[in-house]
């Protein structure tokens, strides 16, 4: 089984795209990913509410696209409901994107967010962001208690998902921006194969960039196996999704 | 396939990288990507000591054929730098010369010095590999590959996110090479890069042992490129441009 946690759809204000779902859809179909974790580009640059319908609707219509919803906390009226909603209607999985939309994640509307999102059991996917953000997130996030997992860590605050992935047993984190060697093998050896988890970025960064990470990695196959899927089925909920 | 690297490291990163800033993990790293050379430049040499790191880059180049130098020369001490590539260019494991812009060296590449030294490196060199983080440094070295047209530059990183920019340098400039390790694996950057300049200035290199050459190789993988396209990239452009042939 191979599962993909990081993947999106939508149009970019900065360059003209081909990230229709069908353009995602084919390229996790060439790729041979079984399911994938989505989300609309609108709901990020936009309006998370439509966004989330959006992304509802694409997985609604495609069995392998699993639904990720976003909210804004900058704009506080209808946050804490669309938490609500989403949860109602079915999305497990909430995804942040604080350095875009700029606000940072010990900001109060976010931390109201977390609570309500607790309550719900759901996961939460944020970014690592500069140094000191991931170590945030396992102060102030992780007791929280629902899982997290760190999006986007790179070589420069590696040490810091180390850290924090040892650290709390509720932090995991995402591959794609592994790009050094051994990496992947460290967090294991630091953190356990478990707290790893496969994702790509597609279709804005090239799949097989990721994907080679992890297939290159002197790992066992159970635990390779479990880093581009059991992970991900397991720790995020995925089991009958 | 068979692969040059274009763009390696001998030197201690402050990361975890385990293994990193040795022999063996560089040739580990070359036996399991099919690396037949990879061209270095020294770590020591860029952050603290270009004698000192030059002098034990020489060392390895030379007990370990797998193993190519860049001689790493600095705007800041242009002297010493040529002194440098005399001591070294003629030896046999030397294929280059690297140079830092800004970052390390703490010298732009529009600075009156960094000019002053990419002259004398085109005095001594025929291939020079430079980071690029973004087009601007492109194209100040654009205007320097219009005046040294007999120095190749080596377009390190390929300005990143402005690579498209980059190989359209490249398309006028005969001189310019891109070369696309980067930890911003941007999908599409690869075939948007040859379909403006052609694979034929396009070399492979991975920024090893700091990135894993499996990152940069499944990039180009993705990138649908024909086996010619592929031959070029990952061997035949470099061993030209570094005489491997």
């Amino acid at each position: 089984m191979l599962v993909d946690i990081n993947t999106c759809f939508g149009k970019s204000p900065k360059q003209r795209v081909d990230w229709s779902p069908e353009t995602l859809l084919s390229l996790l179909e060439d790729k041979a990913v079984d399911r994938a974790l989505t989300y609309s580009l609108r709901g990020v640059l936009y309006d998370f509410v439509t966004g989330n319908d959006e992304t509802w609707e694409v997985c609604d219509r495609y069995e392998r696209l699993i639904p990720v919803a976003t909210i804004d906390p900058r704009r506080h009226f209808g946050c804490l409901e669309e938490v609500e909603r989403c949860a109602d209607r079915g999305f497990r999985v909430f995804r942040f994107f604080p350095d875009e939309q700029g606000w940072t994640i010990n900001s109060k509307p976010f931390l109201n967010l977390c609570e309500a999102i607790a309550e719900h059991g759901a996961v939460m996917l944020l970014p690592a962001g500069a140094t000191g953000h991931q170590t945030l997130i396992g102060e102030i996030i992780a007791p929280f208690g629902f899982n997290i997992v760190i999006i986007g860590a790179g070589y420069g605050v590696n040490a810091e998902t180390y850290a924090v992935a040892a650290e709390y047993d509720n932090v995991f984190a995402e591959t794609h921006m592994f790009d050094t060697p051994g990496t992947i093998e460290g967090l294991v050896w630091v953190a356990g194969p478990h707290k790893v988890i496969f994702g790509s970025n597609s279709p804005d960064r090239y799949f097989g960039a990721a994907y080679a990470m992890v297939q290159h990695a002197e790992l066992s196959d159970e635990d390779r196996a479990a880093i581009l899927g059991g992970n991900a089925l397991k720790y995020l909920h995925l089991e009958g999704s | 396939m068979k692969k040059i690297d274009a763009h390696a490291h001998y030197g201690v990163w402050n990361f975890p990288i385990p293994h990193c800033g040795t022999v063996d993990n560089l040739l580990r790293l070359c036996d399991k990507h099919d690396v037949a050379h990879a061209v270095c430049s020294s770590g020591l040499a860029i952050l603290y000591d270009m004698e000192e790191g030059n002098a034990e880059m020489a060392e390895i180049v030379a007990e370990h054929e797998q193993l190519l130098g860049y001689v790493y020369v600095n705007p800041n001490f242009i002297p010493e730098s040529i002194a440098e590539m005399e001591r070294y260019l003629p030896e046999d494991g030397f294929v280059g010369v690297k140079i830092y812009t800004a970052g390390y060296s703490g010298v732009p590449a529009d600075a009156p010095i960094f000019e002053d030294m990419v002259a004398e490196v085109a005095r001594y060199a025929s291939a020079m590999l430079i980071h690029t983080y973004d087009i601007e440094v492109g194209r100040t070295l654009a205007g320097y590959a219009e005046k040294h047209p007999g120095l190749n530059f080596i377009m390190g990183h390929a300005a990143a996110m402005d690579s498209d920019q980059a190989a359209k340098l490249a398309r006028t400039h005969p001189n310019m090479y891109l070369e696309f390790c980067s930890s911003w694996a941007g999908k599409g950057k690869v075939e948007r890069a040859i379909d403006i300049c052609g694979a034929e200035q396009i070399l492979y290199g991975s920024d090893m042992d700091l990135i894993d050459p499996a990152f940069i190789i499944g990039m180009f993988e993705d990138a649908g490129l024909t086996e010619e396209q592929k031959q070029m990239i990952y061997y035949d452009n470099a061993a030209r441009l570094f005489g491997l042939l």
